[in-house]
């Protein structure tokens, strides 16, 4: 009996060990908050997805039921994921003729209303992608660094940030699928496997596609490490875009085979085609910086992505801490025009590393303004619609007033949305600050 | 991390990738179906599926007889209230909708649905229906005037559906639009123009009052409110209206065509992505301006097979319309 016990305390005692005591309690603050948030969830673009499911269960495919607009890679995912969730007796959602007014109604997305049990369901995979994502950044952060505590932050920084909890629980978006890909790729890169780099960056650029930012910094990072040897520089770039194209096929391929190949990128045309319609001038532009007005400026933020990524890779130091700091500003000077709130998921991510691998402090400035700005914006944008599951399956919310509520506030919420939106500039120009800051002391970071 | 298990984790996530993509594009592991006859004083029916889904069982009281098919107006060379692509891409998913709820239907373009339509007359009965979504006539089947081809083939029993525009207000060329100023609600539905929402300029109208036949909308699961080119219902007399209403104007309206036998479905707003499955939903139900819901059964289906029996009246048309999902993943009709 003694000797079970005592195995059995020993046991227990290496599995903690084994896993980091601070890291268990990380994963355990980090699922609590996710089951918490889990009632709380935006069955708009939920309904979307639901839609892509049906879609697949009436024997269409990706793109034909006219829901999906995305590139292809989650959409793969939602194909398996619906194939395994159909072995749960539950039901999708419900449509509500309470939400029958306001404008724009008349389609499926406005009166739907998903089950709780979808939600939570739903929910699952994306947590089981945020907790991938924290894990490989931990990985990452503990080989480079043999630092478990500067490990832990590192995970905590990605799993416990509230735009990835808000992404995954509440928005019910896929970009830690993204930023898995894309940190995946670094990492691999870090250890020579170009190969596999390229088919991780081909397999993140499919699944939403600002993680391509890096190829700048990828390209630098092979010959500054090829120390100009540049038949060993085409070798590992030929690599890297081998992998890439790999990858690239093999998502590709269904769609070419079906014709579907324009549906997969229509979703770009879509996303920028307001901006073609809007006037006014340049005070008007930056006065209302929506989303689709991106476009716009991407060709300035591409020249700053090109040079921070020179800048980076001509100071002194390590290749691999280079290619993490080249990495984060070109995907944070994405996010100088304000994203779409979840978009940002992907930079928290490298923004994790370059804290914790990088030992570059001042990135928790842009971590905490994403983290929270963010998420303002988006409950400003969502309102009370985040709480019609919650209201349509308990007592504790009645729907009818909910909905209600939603309306009465819907005209506050727009006029301090201007506003909100406006602040999300504030990131974005924290990202330039702090890029500036660690190019120019770039050796006096701790390690 | 060891390289070997960077590569066991890649291959991982690749092949769950990999595997929904054969079941989307190879496999299709779904299986839904259904299948009526009759009993002694009624009808019986088995509906059955591998998936996870609610389902609905209607017993429609049509009233008159609907013919099966479907004609679908789509003529890229005729100019349109839409561009070429918008049109196509919702040509496309009406399609898509209507075949997983095994509409027949055919695509014709200007010089065809003349032909159809005259091949009718000619017979005397209307053998198919027309969708028109461009909000258009073309001009091979209405010239403005009461004696043109459409509205013969709706006095003979056709059965025409309509959403995009004003009801009979373009009249469509290859080289433009000919917008009539009046007379084309009275041609039509036999009430003044004022009842049909008609000025292109005016904003989007989404109704929020249920009208008066909302419950036959509910039970299909229709919820379209959109009454931008909405029907004003007060001058009409067989109809129902299965939508909702505002300002006098309702968004989803079953009329009968005042000089004859045939039927006009009015959707009160514009082909979009997500209204298209609902109007493929009415389509294939054969819901009409006369219609009863007689019966209603609905319930659950996971792995698994539901069924029951109806009664009916031998004196009376019904259409048995069975759709799975929420949204729909199947929907068959029997006609009994």
């Amino acid at each position: 009996m003694k000797f079970f016990h005592l195995s059995g305390i020993r046991g227990e005692n290496s599995l903690v060990s084994r896993i980091g005591r601070n890291l268990l309690y990380i994963f355990i603050i980090g699922i609590v908050l996710r089951v918490v948030l889990g009632p709380l969830t935006f069955s708009f673009d939920l309904s979307f997805f639901v839609g892509t499911g049906a879609g697949f269960e009436s024997g269409r495919t990706l793109y034909e039921a006219g829901n999906f607009y995305y590139p292809p890679v989650y959409g793969y995912f939602l194909s398996a994921l619906t194939y395994l969730w159909n072995f749960l007796p539950l039901q999708s959602g419900y449509m509500s003729e309470l939400l029958v007014n306001s404008t724009a109604v008349s389609d499926f997305s406005q009166v739907y209303i998903s089950s709780m049990a979808l939600a939570f369901v739903y929910k699952i995979p994306l947590t089981v992608i945020d907790l991938a994502c924290s894990w490989l950044i931990y990985v990452m952060v503990k080989e480079k660094t043999g630092d478990r505590r500067k490990a832990e932050i590192g995970f905590a920084l990605f799993f416990l940030s509230p735009l990835v909890l808000w992404s995954s629980s509440v928005a019910c978006m896929f970009d830690s699928l993204s930023a898995f890909f894309m940190i995946f790729s670094i990492y691999s890169l870090t250890k020579n496997q170009y190969l596999l780099s390229g088919a991780m960056l081909s397999l993140a650029f499919f699944t939403k596609l600002f993680p391509i930012v890096i190829g700048f910094a990828v390209i630098c990072y092979i010959i500054s490490g090829s120390e100009g040897r540049w038949k060993e520089v085409f070798k590992k770039t030929a690599m890297y875009a081998a992998g890439f194209v790999i990858a690239a096929a093999i998502v590709l391929l269904p769609l070419v085979l079906n014709g579907e190949l324009s549906s997969s990128f229509g979703f770009f045309g879509d996303r920028t085609e307001g901006t073609s319609s809007g006037g006014g001038g340049l005070l008007d532009f930056f006065a209302n910086p929506t989303p689709d007005k991106f476009i716009y400026a991407f060709p300035i933020m591409f020249l700053l992505i090109a040079i921070f990524s020179m800048l980076a890779f001509m100071r002194e130091g390590d290749d691999d801490k280079k290619l993490v700091m080249a990495s984060v500003i070109s995907v944070c000077t994405l996010f100088i025009w304000p994203p779409i709130p979840t978009y940002p998921v992907i930079a928290i991510a490298l923004i994790a590393l370059a804290v914790t691998y990088c030992g570059r402090r001042e990135w928790l400035v842009p971590w905490l303004l994403f983290s929270i700005l963010m998420v303002v914006h988006h409950i400003l944008n969502f309102g009370g619609r985040i709480l019609y599951t919650l209201a349509n399956e308990t007592s504790l919310l009645d729907l009818g007033s909910t909905v209600a509520k939603y309306f009465q506030f819907l005209p506050l919420s727009w006029d301090l949305m201007y506003y909100t939106l406006l602040a999300l500039f504030i990131p974005g120009i924290a990202c330039i600050i702090a890029a500036l800051y660690s190019l120019k002391h770039g050796g006096e970071a701790e390690t | 991390m060891k390289t070997g298990t960077l590569y066991v984790l890649a291959i991982a996530v690749v092949a769950f990738m990999v595997a929904g993509q054969f079941l989307a594009y190879g496999a299709n592991p779904y299986h839904t179906s259904s299948d009526s006859w009759s009993v002694e004083g009624g009808i019986g029916y088995e509906v059955s599926s591998n998936t996870s889904s609610n389902y609905d069982a209607l017993l429609i009281d049509t009233g008159i007889s609907v013919p099966d098919g479907l004609m679908i107006y789509n003529d890229p060379g005729y100019v349109s209230h839409y561009d070429e692509s918008y049109m196509s891409e919702k040509t496309e998913l009406l399609c898509s909708e209507l075949s997983l709820r095994n509409v027949e239907y055919i695509i014709v373009d200007a010089e065809q649905i003349r032909a159809e339509l005259e091949e009718d007359i000619s017979n005397g009965s209307a053998d198919t229906r027309l969708i028109i979504q461009v909000g258009v006539l073309p001009d091979t089947i209405y010239d403005g005037g009461p004696d043109s081809l459409i509205l013969e083939w709706l006095e003979i029993g056709g059965i025409l559906y309509w959403t995009g525009y004003t009801l009979g207000c373009g009249i469509s060329s290859v080289s433009g639009v000919y917008e009539r100023e009046s007379g084309y609600a009275t041609d039509f539905l036999g009430i003044p123009d004022v009842d049909v929402r008609s000025d292109p300029y005016i904003s989007s109208l989404y109704a929020t009052e249920k009208a008066a036949d909302y419950g036959i909308g509910e039970e299909l699961s229709v919820m379209y409110n959109d009454s931008t080119f909405g029907i004003n219902t007060q001058n009409l007399t067989d109809f129902i209206s299965i939508g909702f209403t505002s300002s006098g104007y309702d968004s989803l309206v079953l009329a009968k065509y005042h000089g004859g036998d045939g039927m006009i479905v009015i959707f009160g707003g514009k082909p979009a992505i997500n209204t298209i499955p609902t109007i493929a939903q009415v389509i294939a139900s054969k819901l009409t301006y006369c219609s009863e819901i007689a019966e209603h059964d609905s319930g659950k289906l996971f792995h698994s097979v539901r069924g029951g029996t109806m009664e009916t009246d031998a004196s009376k048309t019904y259409s048995l319309y069975i759709y799975v999902g929420t949204p729909q993943i199947y929907a068959r009709t029997f006609d009994c």
